[in-house]
């Protein structure tokens, strides 16, 4: 009876495992081994073509702290994009979903203006600012001039002092909404009866943001905050499309540096290693939020 | 908090200044797309004196944003049915409490939600240029599904937790099978779920330029992504064509926006609430 227990079992689980079968297959081959070989490459010096890879064990990481100005640079800027993202993106989706949350006519017409641009590509939004930005077209720059804040015209993503802040302020200008919808959940789950309590004691407005929306809010806060973080610190593509790093190397974060040191300055090895400085970067993020919220459900 | 206070109308104010800097750039971006090169420069705000679909052409034809708008729908809706299905399965078979395997198996796929995309891209390329499958539909849609799918296992599995078990009890008794029971019972149970799903891979996979960065060259396969992104080069700092193709490239999925938004904005609230 055992037996044939045992036979039913491995036949019920071959059958689910067929069904796990196709998406297991596609994620091994093509995410869970290209993943763990960008890992193993990173211990190799290798221009991606020769036939003769040297290995160099820890070298390549070594020299990314120590002696590639350009490596540091770049986790500079990413560390102060994902702050960027951290506190201005935060804030913008958080002072976006208090004044937009109850379910109005013309607030829901204003949470579609603002969550509209997550549609967007990083190319098509990034041209558009592109285009925005020129300071031949001068869009901002004759707005700012017309205004008579003449004084504020730059050559945005020309100059080393603007570039970085230009292409957060997209970042900023696409994600907004997204961050602004999960607050919105998150403020619905706020009981009223806190409100109606402190209205009694004749609180109200912004020291009810500060006493009871604030701190009902923290677990959501924490989950947008770490997208964020996560977001500034993964950005590759809307700096591809609108500066490409430069101008000197002022917006080159640690995706783009990765793709450049892989792609166009054939150096293999060194691209592995700052794709791997990245993850674990991020891995540490998770790891921390999930210390911080632990396995309570967040709804 | 009911009682219009002096913060609110301040609020107020700000928020439809900020609205005027999300629209404004893409008003502006459409009346370009239909201005003469001469107005372009003369004309920066103004409506089109003489509108001209010059540009269009242009990008349509010479640019070639017509081809690159067939292969992006090929791409992206082989590429969504697939994981759709895939995930669906892989979640069905996940959520058997009698399979064994099913705890690592869940943790394995989720694990795979932490690392971020651009690890894999040097292997990736590496791997499909080796087994040439670089330049092809398949390469990308192979991609798609292998990047897409631990996502979709997750949103499927947390909604077909939902689905109560009694149901699927009372359709074995009745002597349905494992395959009926997936397709004729918790598929149709989990349309909500399918949608949402739908929604995020259809955004992701048709505005994605990473993926076609790396593995298209051949204008053949090149998606609307990559074909736009190397206008700058084609068409140097001709901004006429570059925004027709911006709104070419973003009108589809702005109509699909404004028609089912509701949808749009639960599943994303899904989405990154349980991610």
């Amino acid at each position: 009876m055992i037996y044939l227990k045992d036979r039913k079992n491995i036949i019920y689980d071959f059958k689910c495992f067929l069904f796990v079968f196709p998406a297991l297959l596609f994620y091994l081959v093509l995410f869970v081994i290209p993943n763990l070989n960008t890992f193993y490459l990173s211990f190799f010096k290798w221009n991606g073509i020769s036939p003769n890879k040297q290995w160099v064990g820890f070298k390549n990481y070594i020299n990314l702290f120590t002696i590639e100005p350009l490596f540091t640079q770049a986790l500079k800027n990413s560390v102060i994009y994902a702050l960027i993202c951290v506190f201005v993106l935060t804030g913008v989706s958080l002072f976006l979903a208090v004044i937009l949350q109850r379910n109005t006519v013309l607030n829901n017409l204003f949470r579609t203006v603002f969550f509209a641009p997550i549609v967007f590509s990083a190319v098509t939004v990034g041209f558009i600012w592109v285009f925005m930005f020129d300071p031949g077209m001068g869009i901002i720059n004759t707005i700012f001039e017309k205004v008579g804040l003449g004084f504020l015209q730059r050559t945005w993503l020309g100059d080393i002092k603007t570039a970085l802040p230009a292409v957060s302020f997209v970042h900023i200008y696409q994600s907004a909404g997204y961050g602004m919808t999960i607050f919105i959940a998150g403020l619905k789950g706020i009981p009223q009866e806190l409100y109606e309590a402190s209205s009694i004691e004749g609180s109200s407005g912004w020291k009810d943001f500060l006493y009871i929306t604030l701190p009902m809010l923290t677990p959501v806060t924490l989950v947008v905050t770490v997208l964020n973080m996560i977001g500034g610190f993964k950005v590759f593509e809307l700096i591809y499309v609108m500066t490409g790093g430069g101008p000197a190397n002022s917006t080159q974060v640690l995706a783009m540096l990765m793709y450049d040191e892989a792609f166009n300055y054939g150096r293999t090895g060194y691209g592995s290693a700052i794709a791997v400085v990245l993850a674990v970067i991020i891995v540490i993020i998770y790891f921390i939020q999930t210390r911080i919220i632990g396995e309570k459900d967040l709804n | 908090m009911k009682k219009l206070t002096i913060f609110y109308l301040a609020g107020f104010a700000i928020i439809v200044l900020m609205a005027i800097i999300v629209v404004f750039p893409v008003i502006i971006a459409v009346l370009s797309s239909l201005k003469t090169n001469e107005e372009l420069y003369s004309n920066l705000f103004g409506l089109p004196v003489n509108p001209t679909l010059s540009h269009y052409s242009m990008a349509l034809v010479k640019g070639k944003m017509l081809k690159y708008l067939f292969n992006t729908v090929v791409v992206t809706i082989l590429s969504t049915a697939l994981i759709v299905i895939f995930s669906s399965m892989a979640a069905f078979g996940l959520s058997r409490e009698r399979f064994r395997h099913r705890k690592w198996l869940y943790n394995f796929f989720i694990l795979g939600l932490t690392v971020p995309v651009q690890v894999a891209m040097v292997s990736l390329y590496l791997t499909l240029s080796k087994i040439g499958m670089t330049n092809s539909y398949r390469g990308l849609i192979s991609t798609y599904i292998a990047f897409g799918i631990a996502f979709a296992i997750f949103l499927y599995s947390g909604f077909m937790k939902t689905i109560p078990k009694t149901i699927e009890e009372a359709a074995v008794i009745d002597g349905c099978s494992m395959f009926s029971l997936y397709f004729r019972i918790i598929i149709p149970m989990s349309v909500s779920a399918t949608l949402a799903i739908i929604i995020f891979r259809l955004v992701w996979i048709w505005n994605d330029l990473t993926f076609p960065l790396l593995l298209v060259t051949s204008k053949e396969y090149k998606t609307m992504a990559i074909g736009l992104m190397n206008f700058r080069g084609e068409f140097n700092t001709d901004y006429g064509p570059i925004l027709a193709g911006v709104v070419f490239m973003s009108l589809p999925l702005m109509i699909v926006y404004i028609l089912f938004q509701k949808r749009f904005v639960s599943g994303v609230t899904v989405g990154a609430i349980k991610g």
